[in-house]
C-alpha cells in the first residue's frame, strides 16, 4: 500500500543536466511513494542512468532540485535513511572477492544490524561464488553481487540501475519476486531501470518513463495501462455474425478480415458475459481471446507521441 | 504501516567509516600485499648479490685491495636498503596514484558516496592510509637487509687484523644511519599523499601515474642545471630518487666515503624536515578541491 500522504522517498523536480556542454537531462520530473516498487523506464541513452546518478549526488546538475526523504541530495550524506545501492555498471573492487566487497561495504556504512552477509548472498543466488575476485565475474554474477551489496542491512530505499540485465531466465525470476517482496512485505521502496519490460508491468506498482532527458509519464502501473486500448480476437467460420453481436454489445472498432473478427475493448468490457452470448447464439468461434494492453503499448505510444512532436529537436 | 521511515543508527562518523574502509582495503588488496613481498624479497636479495660481487672482488683484485668496510652489516644494511628504496618509491607512486582513477573508471567509488560518506570524508581516509604503504614498504626494505646484513656481516667494529680500522661507535655510523632513515618518512609520506591527490586530479590512471612520476623525478632531472636556482621541494630529499637523499648520503659514509656524510647534514637535515611540509598541504587541499568537482 502507498502512502500518498508521505513525503515522497524520492523527488525530482524539473532537472536539467548537462555532460560537458551536451545537455543529457532537459526536463526530468519523478516523484517515487515510499513503499512503491518503481520502474524507471526509458530508450538506450534516454537519461535513465544519469538520473540515477545525479539521484545520489555523484553527478552535478544546473537546474532543478533531487530530494531523498525530503533531504536535498547535496546533503546526502547526512541523511539518516540507508540506501541501498546497484548501478550500472556494478562497480565492485575487483581486488577483492565479492565476500570482501561485501564485508567492505558494511565497513563503510556502519551496518551491524539488518540483513547479514550471508543471508544476502542466498538472496541473490551467489553464496557458491561469495570467494570469486570481482574481475572473475561474469556480467550477471557481477550484477548480483551489486544487488546484494545494495541489501545490506535495512536500506530504506533501493536504487537498482538495469538489475536485471545479463541474468539468466531463472535469475531474473528470482530477482523479480525478491523485490516484491521487498516492496510489499517489507515497505521497502524499490526504484529499478529495466528494459524488460513486461516484468516490469508484472511487479511495479508505479513506473515512469524517461526519453531524450525529458519525463514522457508517470503513474500507478494500471492507470497508466488503462490508457491503452487492448483488444479482442475471434476466429469464426461466421465473422459477420459475430461482428453484429459485437457491436450490439456497444464494443468500437469492429472489423472483419477473412475469418477474423477484431474489436478495440475498454476496461469495461465483460469478456464471460460476451462469449457466453456468442455462444447462447449458436456462432461456430474457434478461437477467442484479448489482447490485453502492455507497457510495451504505453511505452511505443508515448515515444512515438513524443517522436512525432516535432518540437523537441 | 509497513513503509514508514526507521531511522538508522549513526554509531561512526562519516570519515571513521571511511578510514576503516580505507584500512581493510589496505590490509585485504593482493597487489599490496605482494608489493610488501616484493620489497622484502629484493631487500634480501640486494645484500646477498653485495656479498657475491664483494666476493668476486676479492677473487679478482685480491683481498687487501677490496674495503674492507664492504665486509661489515652498516654499509650493507644501508646500501641495500637504499637501492630497494627505488622499488619502494615506484611502487607507491604506482599504487597510490593509480589507484583512485581506476577505481572511479569501474565505479566503486560510488558505493562508499551511497552510504553516508561525503566526498571530502572518502578522500582525506583515502589520503591518511596512503600514508601507510610507503612505511610500511620500508620497514619490510629496512627488516629485510637487515635480517640478511645481519646473517651475512658482521655487525661490528671494522678490524684488519688486530687493529680497529674503522669504529663504528666513534665514528657513529649507527646513529647516522639511524637519522638517515628517520629523515626518510616525512619526503615518503608526502609522496604518497602526492601521489594520492594525482588520483584524485586526473581521470586516467596513465596520466596520474606518469605525473606523478615525472614529479618525483624532475629534482633528478634538473638537478644539474638548476639547482642553484630551484627552491628546495620534496622529492629532493627521497631516499632512492632525491639527489640529496640522506638514506643514499648515509651509505656512501658508511662505505668509507667520507665526502658524502658533510657537516651540512644537520642544516640539510633541517631543511628535509620542513621543505616537504607545504608540498604536503597542497596535495591535501587539491585532493578535496578536484574530488567534490568530479563527476562519478
Amino acid at each position: 500500500m502507498v502512502a500518498s500522504n508521505a513525503s515522497p522517498a524520492l523527488e525530482i523536480n524539473q532537472l536539467g543536466l548537462r555532460l560537458g556542454r551536451k545537455p543529457v537531462l532537459h526536463d526530468v520530473s519523478l516523484r517515487v511513494e515510499p513503499g512503491s516498487l518503481y520502474g524507471l523506464l526509458g530508450r538506450n541513452g534516454a537519461g535513465k542512468t544519469t538520473t540515477m546518478r545525479a539521484a545520489l549526488g555523484l553527478k552535478s546538475f544546473s537546474t532543478g532540485s533531487i530530494k531523498l526523504f525530503s533531504c536535498d541530495v547535496r546533503q546526502i550524506h547526512k541523511m539518516p535513511q540507508m540506501l541501498g545501492v546497484a548501478l550500472d555498471p556494478p562497480g565492485l573492487d575487483d581486488t577483492l572477492s565479492v565476500r570482501q566487497n561485501l564485508e567492505l561495504a558494511q565497513i563503510r556504512g556502519g551496518i551491524t544490524g539488518g540483513r547479514s552477509i550471508d543471508e544476502v548472498l542466498e538472496l541473490v543466488g551467489l553464496t557458491h561464488r561469495q570467494h570469486n575476485y570481482g574481475s572473475r565475474l561474469s556480467h550477471g554474477q557481477g550484477r548480483r553481487a551489486a544487488v546484494a551489496r545494495a541489501l545490506l542491512g535495512e536500506p530504506e530505499l533501493l536504487l537498482l540501475d538495469e538489475p536485471l540485465s545479463g541474468l539468466d531466465p531463472q535469475g531474473v525470476e528470482r530477482m523479480l519476486a525478491l523485490f516484491q517482496t521487498l516492496s510489499q512485505d517489507e515497505g521497502k521502496t524499490v526504484v529499478l531501470s529495466s528494459h524488460h519490460l513486461r516484468e516490469v508491468q508484472h511487479i511495479c506498482t508505479h513506473v515512469g518513463l524517461i526519453d531524450d532527458g525529458h519525463t514522457l509519464l508517470e503513474g500507478e502501473t494500471p492507470e497508466l495501462l488503462a490508457t491503452m486500448p487492448s483488444h479482442l480476437e475471434v476466429r469464426t467460420s461466421d465473422p459477420m455474425s459475430v461482428a453484429k453481436l459485437l457491436t450490439a454489445n456497444h464494443i468500437a472498432d469492429v472489423a472483419v478480415e477473412a475469418n477474423v473478427v477484431t474489436a478495440v475493448i475498454d476496461v469495461e468490457f465483460n469478456r464471460e458475459r460476451v462469449l457466453r452470448q456468442l455462444l447462447d447464439a449458436n456462432l461456430p468461434v474457434s478461437e477467442f481471446f484479448v489482447n490485453a494492453s502492455t507497457l510495451v503499448d504505453v511505452f511505443q505510444h508515448a515515444v512515438d507521441a513524443y517522436d512525432h512532436r516535432g518540437d523537441h529537436v | 504501516m509497513p513503509w514508514m521511515l526507521t531511522t538508522t543508527e549513526v554509531t561512526m562518523s562519516s570519515f571513521s567509516r571511511a578510514l576503516a574502509g580505507e584500512l581493510y582495503l589496505f590490509s585485504h588488496r593482493r597487489s599490496i600485499r605482494i608489493a610488501h613481498l616484493a620489497v622484502f624479497l629484493l631487500s634480501c636479495v640486494l645484500v646477498v648479490i653485495n656479498l657475491g660481487l664483494v666476493t668476486a672482488a676479492a677473487e679478482l683484485k685480491g683481498a687487501e685491495l677490496i674495503e674492507m668496510s664492504a665486509y661489515n652489516f652498516w654499509p650493507q644494511w644501508s646500501a641495500a636498503t637504499h637501492t630497494c628504496m627505488y622499488l619502494v618509491e615506484l611502487l607507491v607512486v604506482l599504487q597510490i596514484a593509480g589507484a583512485l582513477p581506476h577505481e572511479v573508471a569501474s565505479a566503486a567509488t560510488r558505493d562508499p558516496l551511497s552510504r553516508r560518506i561525503s566526498r571530502t570524508s572518502l578522500i582525506m581516509a583515502r589520503s591518511t592510509v596512503a600514508v601507510l604503504l610507503p612505511l610500511t614498504l620500508f620497514a619490510c626494505a629496512l627488516i629485510g637487509s637487515a635480517l640478511t646484513a645481519a646473517w651475512l656481516f658482521d655487525a661490528g667494529d671494522i678490524i684488519e687484523g688486530n687493529q680497529v680500522l674503522v669504529s663504528v661507535a666513534d665514528l657513529g655510523l649507527d646513529k647516522a644511519l639511524y637519522k638517515s632513515m628517520l629523515h626518510a618518512v616525512l619526503p615518503l609520506i608526502t609522496l604518497s599523499v602526492i601521489a594520492s591527490a594525482c588520483g584524485a586530479i586526473f581521470k586516467r590512471a596513465v596520466l596520474s601515474v606518469g605525473v606523478c612520476f615525472v614529479m618525483v623525478m624532475s629534482p633528478t632531472m634538473f638537478y644539474s642545471d638548476f639547482k642553484e636556482q630551484l627552491p628546495y621541494y620534496f622529492a629532493d630529499f627521497l631516499p632512492a630518487f632525491g639527489p640529496d637523499s640522506f638514506l643514499n648520503q648515509t651509505a656512501q659514509f658508511s662505505a668509507g666515503d667520507s665526502t658524502f656524510f658533510s657537516v651540512e647534514y644537520e642544516e640539510m637535515a633541517a631543511i628535509g624536515w620542513v621543505s616537504p611540509l607545504p608540498y604536503l598541504a597542497a596535495a591535501v587541499l587539491l585532493s578535496i578541491l578536484f574530488f567534490r568537482k568530479r563527476s562519478l
